[in-house]
């Protein structure tokens, strides 16, 4: 084997050289071992290799919150694609069953409306996950914020959670949704880093007003789940001495920044 | 007549790879747009093909796999393959400079200006961490095919990039002359 095809050999080991005992670069080794000038040059390359290794590309913020939200479109217009072009024998069927079905929906809708409003009782904590999905195109969307009533503070409820700075509150004074005066809503936006922060929308509501109050007592613990249709990272909790509940909203994929970020540094 | 619902979630696939799948795509593509395009559909076709995949613990390959179908689709249909015979390209000489600093971009340049067939087998070697086995087997080509196009891509990768770095630093040197 001559320096060139030893080289073009070498040329395959990765980076770290975990592959350098692989029996098809046996011969390159045994090259190296009596020719320095290829060692040099091997040693070039691999540093060399290990440079191009840690270029790193710049991956967009919210990436994963984009992507989501263009797989789930694409999923909506398959279904309307799928709903527009009817068979033409059975369109007549068609159209009795999707009045039925609006009839339903409309019943569904009315019924879940009644239950759901304030005059009715306590709300769920799937209900607060959800909420936000009418009313906010994602976690900062402050116009969409800025159009919600004001809230009216109860029982000390509408303020942020113990260990979290009042500076990261945006957009004003909490509001609340149209017929969910007891639920405080919120913007907030947390740094990550010099540059970088995550955005999010928080939601403070008394735990007597909510029929099953989350078992964690902090962020940190609490297990974040998506919201209706994916569109939000969703984590809950209850601060055992005020019996406040919280969801905080983020982007999908942000949880776990935000979590760091909330970690507390050692002094 | 609905389709049948996918055995993975997808957003929780999205939460775990989108980063390494928009790096590849990125590396691949050399746009931003496309990539987002490619791993968007590397997604979509993940969610379409669930079935496909027998163990969930290679996930993470499958997905790559998709993705490299998915930019060698695109490749076609732009018809931006340049396929170029391995013989036809010439010996690059051995001697070379004894430093090349390069930036991202500029990295991303020299592998956008190489044919497909050899940015591909980079792109997994550099930014998969696969080896020469693994690539290989993956775009089901011979160990030895493998050996040539990482050793000949990586000589006009190199190359294109020590050029770039003395067209630069000339320039520099001309500029801050008095």
């Amino acid at each position: 084997m001559n320096c060139e095809q030893a080289l073009e050999h070498l040329d395959a080991v990765r980076p770290d050289r975990s592959d350098l005992g692989e029996p098809e670069l046996a011969e390159a080794r045994a090259h190296l071992d009596k020719c320095p000038a290829c060692t040099s040059e091997f040693q070039r390359r691999s540093a060399w290799d290990l440079q191009v290794v840690a270029m790193d590309v710049e991956i967009p913020e919210d990436l994963q919150a984009r992507l989501l939200e263009r797989i789930v479109g694409h999923e909506k217009r398959l279904v309307t694609d799928d709903q527009v072009t009817p068979h033409p024998r059975r369109l007549s069927r068609r159209f009795w069953f999707a009045g039925l079905a609006t009839t339903a929906l409309v019943l569904v809708a009315t019924v879940a409306w009644h239950f759901s409003s304030p005059a009715t009782g306590p709300v769920t904590l799937q209900q607060l996950r959800d909420w936000p999905g009418d009313y906010f195109s994602s976690v900062d969307d402050l116009e969409a914020m800025q159009a919600l009533p004001e809230f009216d503070p109860v029982n000390d409820v509408g303020g942020f959670p113990a260990g979290w700075n009042p500076d990261w509150r945006l957009a004003g004074p909490a509001r609340h949704f149209p017929n969910h005066e007891r639920v405080a809503v919120m913007a907030f936006r947390v740094a990550t880093s010099r540059r970088d922060s995550v955005p999010g929308i928080l939601l403070v509501v008394d735990s007597s007003d909510l029929v099953d109050a989350p078992r964690a007592e902090d962020f940190a613990t609490a297990v974040p789940r998506y919201s209706a249709a994916r569109r939000f990272s969703t984590a809950a909790w209850t601060n055992p001495e005020t019996g406040t509940v919280f969801v905080c909203l983020v982007a999908p994929g942000h949880h776990e920044r935000l979590r760091q970020a909330l970690e507390p540094r050692p002094v | 007549m609905t389709t049948p619902r996918p055995s993975l979630d997808i957003a929780d696939l999205v939460e775990q790879h989108a980063p390494l799948l928009y790096g590849l795509a990125r590396r691949l593509s050399g746009c931003s747009a496309d990539a987002e395009d490619l791993v968007q559909q590397t997604f979509l076709a993940a969610q379409s093909h669930g079935d496909q995949l027998r163990d969930t613990k290679r996930v993470r390959a499958w997905l790559c796999t998709i993705l490299r179908n998915e930019f060698l689709k695109l490749l076609r249909q732009r018809g931006r393959s340049r396929v170029v015979s391995i013989d036809v390209i010439g010996d690059v000489s051995s001697v070379a400079p004894t430093e090349s600093p390069f930036d991202s971009e500029a990295l991303q340049q020299a592998l956008d200006a190489l044919p497909g067939e050899f940015r591909l087998p980079l792109v997994m070697y550099y930014f998969e961490d696969l080896n020469y086995r693994e690539i290989a087997s993956e775009l089901d080509v011979p160990i030895g095919t493998v050996m040539s196009r990482l050793s000949r891509g990586k000589a006009r990768l190199r190359e294109r990039l020590e050029s770039q770095f003395s067209t630069t630093r000339s320039a520099h040197t001309m500029s801050t002359s008095p």
